[in-house]
């Protein structure tokens, strides 16, 4: 469904001294129709922009972003308006996803406005449909966003997005503002959502027992690059990146539940701070942290390669 | 030995929408050493339970009960009392480091200016100080570090200067409200390490709903909801015995634990259900339910529930 292969993208700063941020560099994955990528890293990583960059929220320096075939960066404005209703996004923040002024019937109905061919009575009807897909209620449609708790709010995004009868969702930290019994709520009906339209997710996380649920395969970012991409049990069960090993183990400790469970988990606590993305690292970019670090790690980059079926790793000592 | 008793407390706060009754009758202790979690979900009351504590709340408040402090009852003492035991004798964390820090003074001067608020020490001798707490929190370079300003710190890092100013005179009881909320997993661990490190000698009230964060830190779990506590008890039982059916579906809504929703959301704390307050969410509701409100019931040593079903 989504293949994007360097994607790239600098950002620069300053007035006077331009300095550039490499937010994404070189990233390459495919999500297949149905199926769902969790993509999961710290903040800063530069996750949120992967997910504006494949819906050209924002321009990528270099890259090709691949959709249903269609190279997406070659678009001219009107194909891209075209086909965006088939990719979708929903954000972090449901209260704010949603005009606070218009009725909840208004939110949902407005997409179906502007790019369908209903008439008003159909819209209507769809508009309930909707509503009722993602659990939603009539009596729910004529209230405003702040009559309604941060989860139906995130039901309504759902709803809205649901309109478009898109293919390919984007999902940046769907959950992060719910409380656990909400969330579950959400990613249940993500999780039936998919089934029912056989959609796509690229699901944006920092939550790792959230992507576990989610995802079928998993990458990992750090600092710009993906440094682990493959199938979400083998992620779990055979990491071989030393950052996605720290990742596994402070999760897994960090688990409710008594005994921490950790004891089967590789890796360690990583000391220090993500660096800069203004000042990354020469060689590996993750070299300051690890604790396997060799001399080859300070001035040569990883190149990325297979070590098992779809599982792909950066690092110079797998 | 009970170092903190809460008793029978109340706090309401008066709004034109009607009585915000954000904590309904609590009874709680903790003792000396002891590491007492609190969990809960947005809008709960627990951290409102949290400031009622060191009395940080809006003139207006309406609070009741007794709040028992080393024999006092903070809730009768002056304010002149209270701010000596603030920060001296019970100390806050807070969440949010970013906002909760001055951005136009250095991060040494902050904690010094604590320090100074308590003890008789001059400038120099505070400064000193300060330093010292920020190399126990383990901030490397703590003299050079010292000088610097808020915004110069990575969020993590301010979260740990947050930890020094708490812990800067010394309290006998620490308070931290979401003191990881908004961190990532791998600078959460290390947080987590440090406060249980630096804590191990003192009594602490985790104020959270981050259960993964409780269960590594606590020594005993409280659950709860709509303002009022509805189970607690060691943090074992609580994992391996929950009785309370809003803890039990707490635990299966977790991501690794089935992600089973529970239906429904928390009411509001105007307009709070008859009965028992989880009734209307609740799959084991009885006609009891609808109508009494649960007490406390110690079902055995240690372990108390709020339910009729239990």
């Amino acid at each position: 469904m989504l293949e994007v292969e360097g994607l790239t993208k600098y950002f620069s700063s300053g007035l006077n001294k331009k300095r550039s941020v490499k937010a994404v560099d070189g990233v390459s994955f495919n999500i297949g129709k149905g199926k769902t990528l969790g993509l999961v890293g710290e903040s800063g990583c530069g996750k949120t922009t992967v997910g504006r960059l494949i819906m050209r929220l924002i321009e990528p320096t270099a890259g090709k972003v691949l959709f249903d075939g269609i190279d997406l960066i070659a678009l001219n404005r009107k194909e891209l308006r075209n086909i965006r209703p088939r990719m979708q996004m929903i954000f972090q923040d449901p209260d704010s996803s949603l005009d606070p002024r218009m009725k909840i019937s208004a939110s949902i109905e407005e997409p179906l406005r502007l790019h369908g061919t209903y008439s008003r009575d159909e819209r209507e009807q769809k508009v309930l449909e909707l509503v009722k897909i993602v659990g939603l209620g009539p009596e729910h449609i004529e209230r405003y966003p702040y009559q309604l708790s941060g989860g139906q709010n995130q039901r309504v995004v759902l709803a809205r997005i649901m309109a478009m009868n898109p293919d390919l969702i984007i999902a940046d930290e769907p959950t992060s503002s719910l409380d656990v019994s909400v969330q579950a709520q959400i990613l249940n009906l993500m999780k039936d959502m998919q089934k029912t339209f056989n959609l796509s997710y690229l699901f944006i996380s920092h939550d790792l027992d959230v992507v576990r649920i989610m995802a079928d395969h998993i990458a990992v970012m750090y600092l710009g690059r993906l440094v682990e991409i493959g199938e979400t049990n083998d992620i779990f069960n055979s990491a071989k990146h030393p950052y996605t090993q720290a990742l596994l183990l402070a999760a897994t400790r960090l688990q409710p539940g008594v005994g921490d469970g950790a004891g089967h988990v590789k890796g360690i606590i990583l000391k220090g701070d993500t660096p800069s993305p203004f000042d990354i690292p020469t060689g590996c970019r993750f070299h300051m942290r690890c604790p396997h670090q060799k001399d080859v790690c300070l001035s040569q980059e990883p190149e990325s390669f297979e070590v098992g079926v779809g599982h792909y790793v950066a690092c110079h000592f797998v | 030995m009970n170092l903190l008793e809460i008793i029978d407390l109340k706090t309401h706060f008066p709004t034109s929408n009607g009585l915000v009754k954000a904590v309904d009758t609590i009874d709680m202790s903790i003792s000396e050493q002891e590491t007492f979690g609190l969990i809960g979900e947005t809008g709960c009351g627990k951290s409102v339970l949290g400031h009622s504590i060191i009395r940080l709340l809006q003139s207006d408040t309406v609070m009741k009960g007794k709040i028992i402090y080393k024999g006092k009852n903070l809730l009768e003492i002056s304010e002149a009392e209270m701010r000596n035991i603030r920060g001296e004798e019970i100390a806050m964390i807070l969440q949010n480091p970013t906002t909760s820090l001055n951005p136009v003074i250095t991060v040494g001067e902050q904690i010094a200016e604590a320090i100074r608020l308590h003890q008789r020490l001059n400038k120099k001798d505070a400064k000193q100080k300060a330093i010292e707490m920020l190399e126990a929190v383990r901030i490397p370079s703590p003299s050079q570090r010292a000088n610097e300003y808020p915004h110069e710190f990575s969020g993590g890092m301010k979260q740990r200067v947050m930890i020094a100013m708490g812990l800067a005179c010394d309290p006998a009881l620490v308070i931290a409200d979401e003191p990881t909320k908004g961190l990532d997993v791998t600078i959460k661990i290390q947080i987590v390490e440090l406060m249980k490190e630096v804590t191990a000698q003192k009594a602490m009230l985790l104020i959270t709903h981050d259960l993964g964060v409780a269960s590594e830190m606590c020594d005993r779990i409280a659950l709860m909801y709509a303002g009022e506590l509805v189970e607690y008890a060691s943090v074992i039982e609580i994992f391996e015995n929950p009785l309370h059916p809003y803890t039990i579906g707490f635990l299966d809504s977790l991501p690794g634990r089935g992600l089973v929703p529970i239906p429904g959301m928390s009411p509001s704390l105007i307009d709070l259900p008859d009965g028992c307050r989880f009734h209307p969410r609740c799959s084991h509701v009885m006609e009891i339910c609808r109508q009494k409100h649960p007490g406390m019931t110690e079902m055995k040593d240690g372990h108390f529930v709020r339910c009729f079903h239990a």
